[in-house]
């Protein structure tokens, strides 16, 4: 095969992955980039959570005091810890009997199976202890975040294989792409922004692509190399013989005995998270989880935070749960250490605000990549094929995946300001809102064809607009107020809210314009 | 350019079917890939317990890490060879190889017991 002919087969290995995949991909980089910042849009959509952080550390015995009764019995017991980002504290179980409880659906914790339908999550006011109310609503943690990894399908489900095949995808199509784009550097500083159509969307791919490259392939590669165990079954298959458990404890330093169905008692949790911070010899307890409370095999696992590095290695130290006596604590093995790393490169715990501001432009500048691919395609194949019934469901399914998404996103914001106030339902209910904006949006598409683009981005120009005003509105917090008490999270999500508005308008009107100078042009063209 | 379809039928556009074989021989390179990395990953687990005295997990960890690698570079490879076609027998042959010897020589060089899982 000649060079060129090489570069045209791999062309079309780039462009096919690209169409093939690129809805879902823009999907999973959409939810992704907006998961950078899950806990401060958590505060925008929970005005209950936005508390002031308070000096004086919580207590995790008195907490632990407050729920035994109802924890006793349940797998498991986890108290997430309140931090910079996550002003409130949060407690996870499941309550034997206690169905008013259960708050809101979750999953499974590493790996302990919970009762789905009885799992309650428990937000604490850490300045007093007490039980603040059901937010109503599964926020960026509950929704963008579980969509990015798993598309909302659960843990361990064909979701993830689905989000795993993107990633595959997506690393072939970087590969791909740099050969296809030999003259990466000519190509990074040519951006004809005086041209139209084909040739100004493909300047914007490649300017895109190469500016944000090295982010693109180390988000991708370490998406995959999060859930290694999963993608790739064989190595676990031929050492652990399929248990990911074991694989857990001995690569993550884990600790796991089996419950003895008697009951015991339980050490002071406070005690043990002093020790726990004195054997890492500096940075703060982030997570208490008790594994069978109030069980006499009960154990305590006290949890490292990891906002301090990137390595998302969380240390983790194991009690035993009545005498609290040490019962683990082991540094993690080079190469599982360097797989934390690489996780840590993805999961962005770290707190540096540079860094996340730059995860998150790069992660637009990923989907913006994705959309500039699919928008060419379309450009080059009008020019060449004319109009046609397949070019037209293309044209819908990009502009539903791509304008659509965004649409739905600012529909699922405004329904969390504007549904009435309620528990488990509300969160579920703003689900549906999302999923029905979304066929809404794709249903436009089908219907408007090209004119979708305008009306869509005109669509989340006041989408967003709404959500700013409904928040001011509705609890009082406008952009003012909460920039002026230096409430980043609530303050942050408006200024960006407002900016993707201006943007969307912005695209509207240029847009409008491009239409019917086009229209004038082949009005022309007849005429002749 | 059209060929002639069955008799009786209008002409298919080649395009078409030049696509439709494309987009035949990309799923089969991906599953070929994908086995292939995930045999091959298997082993050398195996091969860094035994032979280099690996700690399991350790072993299982790099060797799913470069199995990523390895899976999306036999995609482009089979992309980029001079006969895709080829190469994408040449990959399931690997596959069904790497296989075979682990279900027939369940204890390969007397080093690694590559048998089926237990």
């Amino acid at each position: 095969m000649s060079g060129g002919s090489r570069r045209e087969a791999l062309t079309w290995l780039h462009r096919w992955l690209g169409l093939a995949l690129g809805a879902l991909l823009f999907a999973i980089f959409w939810m992704g980039t907006l998961a950078v910042f899950d806990r401060e849009i958590d505060r925008w959509m929970m005005p209950s959570t936005r508390l002031a952080p308070t000096g004086a550390p919580l207590s995790a015995d008195t907490v632990w005091q407050r729920f035994r009764a109802e924890a006793t019995g349940s797998p498991l017991w986890v108290l997430t810890l309140p931090s910079e980002r996550e002003p409130v504290a949060r407690v996870q179980f499941a309550p034997v009997d206690s169905a008013a409880r259960a708050i809101r659906i979750y999953g499974s914790h590493k790996g302990i199976p919970l009762p789905r339908e009885r799992l309650a999550i428990l937000l604490i006011d850490p300045a007093n202890g007490a039980v603040l109310p059901d937010p109503g609503t599964r926020g960026a943690t509950g929704f963008f975040f579980p969509f990015h990894w798993h598309l909302m399908l659960g843990e361990g489900s064909v979701g993830q294989w689905i989000v795993g095949l993107a990633g595959l995808a997506m690393l072939i199509s970087i590969l791909s792409g740099l050969i296809v784009h030999r003259d990466l550097f000519t190509q990074f500083f040519t951006l004809r922004a005086a041209k139209r159509g084909g040739r100004l969307t493909l300047d914007l791919h490649n300017a895109a692509g190469v500016l944000a490259l090295p982010f693109h392939v180390a988000i991708t590669f370490s998406g995959l190399a999060i859930f290694y165990f999963l993608y790739l079954p064989a190595p676990l298959e031929h050492t652990h013989q399929g248990g990911e458990r074991q694989l857990f404890v001995e690569s993550r330093s884990g600790y796991s005995r089996p419950k003895a169905g008697r009951p015991g008692e339980m050490a002071s949790l406070d005690a043990m998270i002093a020790r726990a911070e004195t054997l890492w010899g500096g940075g703060r307890a982030a997570r208490v989880s008790i594994t069978y409370p109030g069980d006499v095999a009960a154990y305590v696992q006290v949890t490292r935070t990891v906002e301090d590095r990137v390595v998302n290695d969380p240390r983790p130290v194991y009690f035993d749960a009545a005498s609290g006596t040490l019962l683990k604590f082991a540094p993690i093995r080079p190469v599982a250490s360097a797989q934390r790393y690489i996780a840590g490169l993805h999961f962005t715990g770290f707190n540096h605000w540079l860094l996340r501001w730059l995860y998150f432009i790069f992660g637009l500048l990923g989907c913006a990549v994705i959309a500039t691919g699919g928008l060419f395609w379309l450009q080059r194949q009008r020019k060449t094929g004319g109009p046609s019934r397949a070019l037209a469901a293309a044209e819908a399914a990009i502009v539903a995946s791509t304008t659509g998404l965004i649409g739905a996103t600012v529909a699922y914001l405004l329904a969390n300001r504007l549904l009435p106030p309620g528990g488990s339902e509300r969160a579920e209910a703003e689900v549906v809102v999302f999923g029905l904006a979304w066929v809404a949006f794709a249903a436009h598409a089908v219907l408007r064809g090209r004119a979708a683009w305008r009306e869509q981005c005109a669509m989340i120009a006041a989408g967003g607009l709404a959500a700013v005003a409904c928040n001011a509105w509705l609890t009082g917090d406008n952009l003012v107020r909460t920039l002026g008490r230096g409430d980043w999270a609530v303050g942050g999500t408006d200024l960006v809210l407002l900016i993707g508005a201006a943007l969307a308008g912005w695209s509207a009107l240029r847009l409008g314009r491009a239409a019917p100078a086009r229209a004038n042009l082949v009005t022309r063209a007849s005429a002749r | 350019m059209t060929a002639a379809g069955p008799a009786g039928t209008a002409p298919r556009p080649a395009g078409r079917r030049i696509t439709a074989g494309r987009v035949a021989l990309l799923l089969s390179t991906i599953a070929g890939s994908y086995w292939v990395a995930n045999v091959v990953t298997g082993w050398l687990a195996r091969l860094l317990v035994a032979a280099a005295g690996w700690q399991n997990g350790e072993a299982t960890i790099l060797s799913c890490l470069i199995g990523i690698i390895v899976c999306a570079a036999l995609v482009v490879w089979v992309f980029a060879h001079r006969s895709p076609i080829r190469a994408c027998l040449a990959l399931l042959a690997w596959g069904a190889i790497a296989t075979g010897v682990g279900w027939v020589v369940p204890d390969s060089f007397g080093l690694v017991a590559m048998g089926p899982p237990a």
